[in-house]
Order: C-alpha cells, then sequence, then structure tokens
C-alpha cells in the first residue's frame, strides 16, 4: 500500500521540479550574460531543456492515469515509457547541437578573456537546489514506482554534475588556462549524452515488454508454495508504466473440475496481489498435467483462468 | 526515427518559406523542375502502391508507414507541378504558397505517423471491426456461457487477444481446455494477423 503522502507528493513533485529549473534557467542565463561564461551558459540551456522535459513528463502523467478504455484496453500506463524516451532523445540531440556549437566556437574564436568569478555563485545555487530536486524526485519516483518522474530525477542529478564543471571550468580559465570554458561546455554534453542513453535505453525496454527476470522468479517461488498446484509452467511479468501485468502457466490433475481449478486461481491470486503491491493484473493458465504426471505430454492446449 | 526527420525537415522548410515571403528574394522556378516533379509523382506512386500492397499482406506498421510518406511525397511534388506550371503563366506567388502547403501537409503527416507508432508502442487495441466480429464468433458458440471482456492488442504485425468468457464450472480442466481450443482455432482461422489468443475463464 502506498502511503498517502507520497501519493500527494508525486501529484506535486511535476510542478516542484518545473518551477525550480524554470528558476535556475534564469538565474544562470542572466550570470552566464553578466560573466560571458560559455559553459554556465550552456548549464542554463539544460534548465531550460529540464524545463520542457518535465512538460512532457507532466502530460505524459496525466495520460498514464486514465482508466483503460476501448482504445487502449491494457490502459494508458505505457505513456510514461513513450514521453522517457521521447524526453531523454530531444535531450540527445540537444546535447549535440551544443558539443557542436562550442567546438566550432572554440577553433574559429581562439582564446577569449576568462568568464567572471560570480559565475561560480549561480553554479553553486544550481548544485544546491538540484540536488534538492534530485532527492525529492527520488523518493517518489521509488516510492512510486514511476519510471516517468525517476527519468526526471536522473535529470535533475546530472545538471549537479554540470554545475561542477562549470565551477572547475571558471576558476581553471581565471588561472590561465585558455579555452577550459569551452572544454567544459563540451564535457557537460558528454554528461547529459550518458544520462539520456540510459533513460533511452529503461524506456525502450519498457516499451518492448522486456521480462523481468527477479520478479518473474519471486511469483514462481509463490506460486509454487499454493495448494492444489501440481507444477509451475512459463511466468511473464510485464511494465505498464507503474504497474505489472502477470501471466502465469500451472499445471493441474486433469480430471479437476474448473469450479476446483479457478478457486486455487483465487489462492494465487490472492497471495500475489497480497506479496506484491504494484501488479495490476494476473492471468493464470491451467494446463492439465497427463496422468503420468509428465506435463509435456499434454501438448499445447490450455486455458487461462481469471477469477476476481 | 522517420517522423522526426520528417518534423525537423518541414520545420525547416516552413521557416525558410515565411523568410521568402518576408525578405521578398525570390524568383520563378526554373522549367526543369517540372521534369523532376513529374517524374518524382509517377516514382513515388510506384513505391507507394508496392508499399501498400506490402502492407496488406504482412500487417507491418513500418510499411504502412513508409507507404504514407511516399504517397505525402506524390501530393509534394503534384503540388510543385501546379507552382511550377501557375509561375510560368505568371503567378509567381503559387511557388512560395505551395512550399507553405506542403510544410502544412508534412507536418499533419509526421504528427499523423507519431500517433500511429506511439499508440502502436503502448498497446492500442485493433480495429472496432475486428473485435466486434470475435464478439458474434463468440456468441455463436454454445459452450461459451458469457463474454465478459475482450482485450486486444497490437503487436508488430501481430494482433494478440485475451477473452475473459464464462465456461461451464462443471467441465474437467481437460474438456475446458478442448472448449479453449476450439474457441483458438475459430477466432485464428477468421481473424488476420492472429498472433495468440487466451482464453481466460472467470
Amino acid at each position: 500500500m502506498i502511503a498517502q503522502q507520497c501519493v500527494n507528493c508525486g501529484k506535486k513533485v511535476g510542478w516542484v521540479v518545473l518551477g525550480i529549473n524554470f528558476g535556475l534557467f534564469l538565474l544562470k542565463g542572466w550570470f552566464a550574460l553578466i560573466s560571458h561564461s560559455k559553459s554556465l551558459l550552456t548549464d542554463s540551456f539544460e534548465s531550460l531543456a529540464n524545463f520542457v522535459i518535465t512538460i512532457i513528463v507532466l502530460v505524459s502523467l496525466k495520460m498514464a492515469s486514465r482508466n483503460a478504455d476501448d482504445k487502449f484496453p491494457y490502459g494508458y500506463g505505457k505513456v510514461e515509457f513513450l514521453a522517457s524516451a521521447i524526453v531523454n532523445m530531444l535531450l540527445m540531440i540537444a546535447a549535440i547541437v551544443f558539443i557542436f556549437i562550442s567546438f566550432s566556437e572554440m577553433v574559429m574564436v581562439g582564446p577569449e578573456r576568462p568568464p567572471g568569478l560570480i559565475a561560480i555563485v549561480a553554479a553553486v545555487v544550481s548544485i544546491i537546489t538540484n540536488y534538492i530536486a534530485f532527492g525529492y524526485g527520488r523518493c517518489v519516483g521509488e516510492k512510486l514506482g514511476s519510471s516517468a518522474i525517476l527519468a526526471n530525477a536522473q535529470v535533475s542529478r546530472a545538471d549537479i554534475g554540470t554545475s561542477v564543471v562549470v565551477i572547475v571550468a571558471v576558476v581553471g580559465s581565471n588561472l590561465g588556462i585558455s579555452q577550459l570554458d569551452h572544454i567544459a561546455a563540451i564535457v557537460i554534453c558528454i554528461l547529459i549524452i550518458k544520462v539520456t542513453l540510459d533513460g533511452v535505453n529503461k524506456a525502450v525496454k519498457g516499451l518492448m515488454d522486456v521480462s523481468l527476470r527477479a520478479e518473474e522468479l519471486y511469483i514462481r517461488n509463490l506460486v509454487q508454495d499454493i495448494e492444489g498446484v501440481e507444477r509451475v509452467g512459463d511466468v511473464r511479468a510485464r511494465l505498464a508504466g507503474r504497474s505489472l501485468l502477470v501471466d502465469v502457466d500451472i499445471f493441474l490433475p486433469s480430471n479437476w473440475v474448473l469450479s476446483k481449478g479457478l478457486e486455487t486461481v483465487r489462492k494465487i491470486k490472492n497471495a500475489l496481489y497480497g506479496k506484491m503491491k504494484d501488479i495490476s493484473d494476473v492471468s493464470v493458465k491451467l494446463l492439465p498435467l497427463a496422468v503420468t504426471g509428465d506435463p509435456h505430454k499434454t501438448g499445447h492446449q490450455s486455458v487461462n483462468a481469471k477469477s476476481d | 526515427m522517420r517522423q522526426y526527420l520528417i518534423l525537423g525537415a518541414t520545420v525547416f522548410l516552413l521557416g525558410d518559406c515565411i523568410r521568402i515571403i518576408f525578405m521578398g528574394e525570390h524568383s520563378p522556378p526554373h522549367w526543369a523542375a517540372l521534369a523532376a516533379a513529374v517524374t518524382s509523382v509517377a516514382a513515388n506512386e510506384v513505391i507507394y502502391r508496392f508499399n501498400i500492397c506490402a502492407y496488406k499482406h504482412m500487417n507491418s506498421p513500418a510499411l504502412l508507414a513508409h507507404a504514407k510518406h511516399h504517397r505525402a511525397d506524390v501530393i509534394s511534388s503534384l503540388a510543385v507541378v501546379v507552382a511550377v506550371v501557375g509561375g510560368a503563366i505568371g503567378y509567381h506567388f503559387l511557388d512560395v504558397a505551395v512550399a507553405v502547403f506542403e510544410a502544412g501537409h508534412l507536418l499533419f503527416l509526421s504528427v499523423e505517423l507519431l500517433y500511429q507508432g506511439g499508440s502502436g508502442l503502448i498497446d492500442r487495441a485493433i480495429e472496432d471491426n475486428d473485435v466486434s466480429l470475435i464478439r458474434h464468433l463468440l456468441s455463436d458458440m454454445t459452450e461459451v456461457k458469457e463474454v465478459k471482456d475482450i482485450k486486444t492488442r497490437q503487436i508488430g504485425r501481430s494482433v494478440w487477444v485475451d477473452l475473459y468468457v464464462s465456461l461451464p464450472t462443471d467441465k474437467t480442466i481437460a474438456e475446458v481446455n478442448a472448449i479453449s481450443e476450439r474457441i483458438r482455432q475459430c477466432i485464428g482461422d477468421r481473424v488476420e494477423h492472429m498472433g495468440n489468443v487466451s482464453v481466460i475463464c472467470e
């Protein structure tokens, strides 16, 4: 059971992160103009990108909460994966563009005067604020099991790294290491690309119904202990956003009547719903066990059973 | 990826057209553009027909997207023909107007393809006609006491169906298994591109 406090946090986390990112974009952008820091300017654009990302996350969370209907009978949970994939790809494209811009400026323009030390103030504020946003987002994302909120929290963490790089660049440039500001901007983009690649990887796995081995093993062990189950066949679990859809094959004596089989199914479902909070649907396939006790001799015929 | 490329190209094209309209630095197109456009219409129409034929046989969303892309190219090239002919008889504004039309057309296409591709990834149901057909087939089977729900989803080229039905509870697991096999066989024979049918007793 998810605590009410976590549910409430889940409703407002997007808006909090949205406000933080827009505020940081304005602050870092302003300080970048004052201090002439290229790396801080890149960092501010990253905050702007995060702002756009958060809007997409908010829309996807709203859509994912819709109930199943005729058009999407399994619900809208996977919208979170789709939004996560789109957001991460957009951010990756932006990072690649920034790398080209920084590189061309470094080569074409050459050494410039070092950025003002005031840029460090904005970077420190960014680190503290993003650390708070990351901790808040990770807490809510883990409690609610939301990939979209967790992806957004990772973006905040990436922003901490970029602000650290800004500080190094500003200090280094003022100590006489020319071009460090441009190099820092490129490093920031590489960090962003790494985070987005992880995000895309997770989202694609969710969209492609990747097998969840740890959960499947846990379910198998639970079902094996249910009275009446002779043997557990295939166990398949897939994610629909935050919730889990489960299919289990079990072997029962072939002379059992269906009502008795449905009774076993009820026990299985009670056990699974009781032990695993994320499960939203369970389908149990009843397979007749051959007289010899060898399940393979029963062929491929099977029937699924569901009882609520 | 195709949708993003089309969307990016469209936004660029639209921006360039708006720039030309406001800057006024435009010259009429050459007749060579007409030959290229007519060739493009014929070639893209042929490719469209090949792809749409293959899509009907294989039910591949990628082939459908590819076909629609080429049909859009046909329309774009026809618009170019209009623009070039119009420019030749004095209607120079037609060239820019057609470019704006093309940008708008491609924008709609990319949004449509994005929706189709995206909804396929989040388990969109199959066509209503096919669901009605499945319901009708089940109602004709005497062993099926009640159809509680039909959940379908499109997985790439295949259709996956979960049928929530009531079967006689006094039948043995082996007998119920035989009934569900008949249900699977019946639906698999009538609904195209069937990948998997699960009969779930309630």
